[in-house]
């Protein structure tokens, strides 16, 4: 299992900033760890899918009036709803690193078990560490 | 413009997200020979599923055109087979055959009567002329009667009047081809001896003993056979479908002037 600390970035980003901005960030941060790890764009590619897709996972974890809020750790936001849009991120994330490692259907299976144990390890890693240096707004 | 600028702006995120997209591909290609002949696969996949239905589409437009090489193709195809003929049994030599072809197509077609006509849309300026032989896909079909200067009419060989050199092709027993005006699709030939053995089946070509038509054009196959005790008369069955004609080819012979000098 290896957790893919580094989205992190990708969702304590404030929502109330410019996507654009937020779509070269994920794919900045996808392109260094590419270079670092010597991988094939794997995270290039799923760090970018999940910055622009996260308006749409914060609206569906957050609720319709997710344009309140400027951050996760927000007043307001609903434990369950935060642990959800933790989840959808990690979990988008990883199904697309893997799916982009792996490149073929017959693996499948592997790919699906690898985003289940990695997802899970990286939640609670995240969770503690976002508990850790947390600062009330 | 202004429209164009305003929908790139609109969609900037999508287009800034699909440039990336296709930045990493580009890096994953650069990085891995297995993400490279994936995506290679990949992009031969995609290319043939949108390139068959345009094919297709570009296949249907060209039809007319594909028709008429094929049309080209068959006249150089009949060609051969008229010249094949001419092989010399003695020596591998090709004598050079006195017919050459025209290609043409019917504008009218009839078999509703006793003495049908078919019109073709070559004439004299296509180098056709009167008593020209007319063949079709698969066998006769008559001989050219009138030229305009672009057409010409043609005596189906469902026509009362027109008797033609006809042979069995296995004993080479000749006789006269001709049509009784009833079936489009059966003739009658007649003046065969009955020395030859003949057999329902049997196919039956052109005799080559007229200047119209060469020898070995199929015309028919026997459906029945008559005897009247000197000669046979057989009951043929049309090879040509003669009701649903298109393309014929005309067969111009080179020593037609010569032949006929030689009736006189």
């Amino acid at each position: 299992m290896n957790p893919s600390i580094y989205i992190i970035v990708l969702i304590i980003h404030r929502y109330d900033l410019d996507q654009f901005n937020f779509i070269v960030i994920g794919f900045l941060l996808g392109f260094i760890m590419d270079v670092l790890s010597q991988s094939a764009g794997s995270h290039s590619f799923s760090c970018l899918t999940v910055s622009f897709l996260r308006p749409f996972i914060t609206k569906f974890s957050l609720g319709p009036n997710y344009e309140d809020f400027s951050t996760p750790f927000s007043h307001g936001i609903l434990i369950s709803n935060r642990i959800l849009y933790y989840f959808l991120i990690i979990i988008f994330h990883q199904i697309i690193l893997n799916a982009f490692s792996y490149f073929n259907w017959t693996h499948t299976f592997l790919i699906l078990k690898l985003t289940i144990a990695n997802s899970i390890f990286t939640f609670i890693v995240i969770v503690s560490i976002l508990n850790l240096f947390s600062t009330k707004e | 413009m202004q429209w164009l600028l305003g929908f790139i702006l609109g969609y900037k995120n999508l287009f800034l997200y699909l440039f990336f997209v296709g930045c990493v591909l580009s890096f994953s290609v650069f990085q891995s020979e297995y993400h490279k002949s994936k995506l290679f696969k990949a992009s031969i996949f995609i290319t043939g599923k949108i390139s068959e239905p345009l094919k297709k589409l570009t296949s249907y437009f060209r039809l007319k055109k594909i028709n008429t090489q094929l049309i080209e193709e068959n006249l150089y195809l009949k060609s051969l087979v008229i010249d094949k003929n001419y092989i010399s049994d003695f020596e591998d030599e090709i004598i050079d055959s006195p017919y050459t072809l025209i290609s043409g197509s019917v504008i009218k077609n009839d078999i509703s009567s006793s003495r049908n006509v078919i019109i073709i849309n070559k004439g004299l300026s296509d180098m056709v002329e009167n008593e020209m032989g007319v063949i079709g896909s698969k066998g006769i079909v008559g001989i050219v009667n009138q030229t305009t200067e672009k057409f010409s009419s043609v005596l189906s060989i469902l026509h009362k009047d027109i008797k033609i050199n006809a042979k069995h092709k296995k004993s080479n027993a000749f006789g006269s081809l001709f049509w009784e005006g009833n079936a489009p699709d059966k003739v009658k030939l007649s003046d065969i001896s009955i020395i030859n053995k003949i057999n329902v089946g049997d196919t039956i070509v052109t005799g080559g003993m007229s200047a119209y038509f060469p020898e070995g054009i199929p015309i028919g196959n026997v459906i029945e056979i008559e005897n009247d005790g000197k000669y046979y008369s057989l009951k043929l069955k049309l090879i040509n479908n003669m009701t649903n004609l298109d393309n014929v080819y005309i067969l111009k012979n080179k020593n037609k002037s010569e032949i006929k000098s030689l009736y006189k």
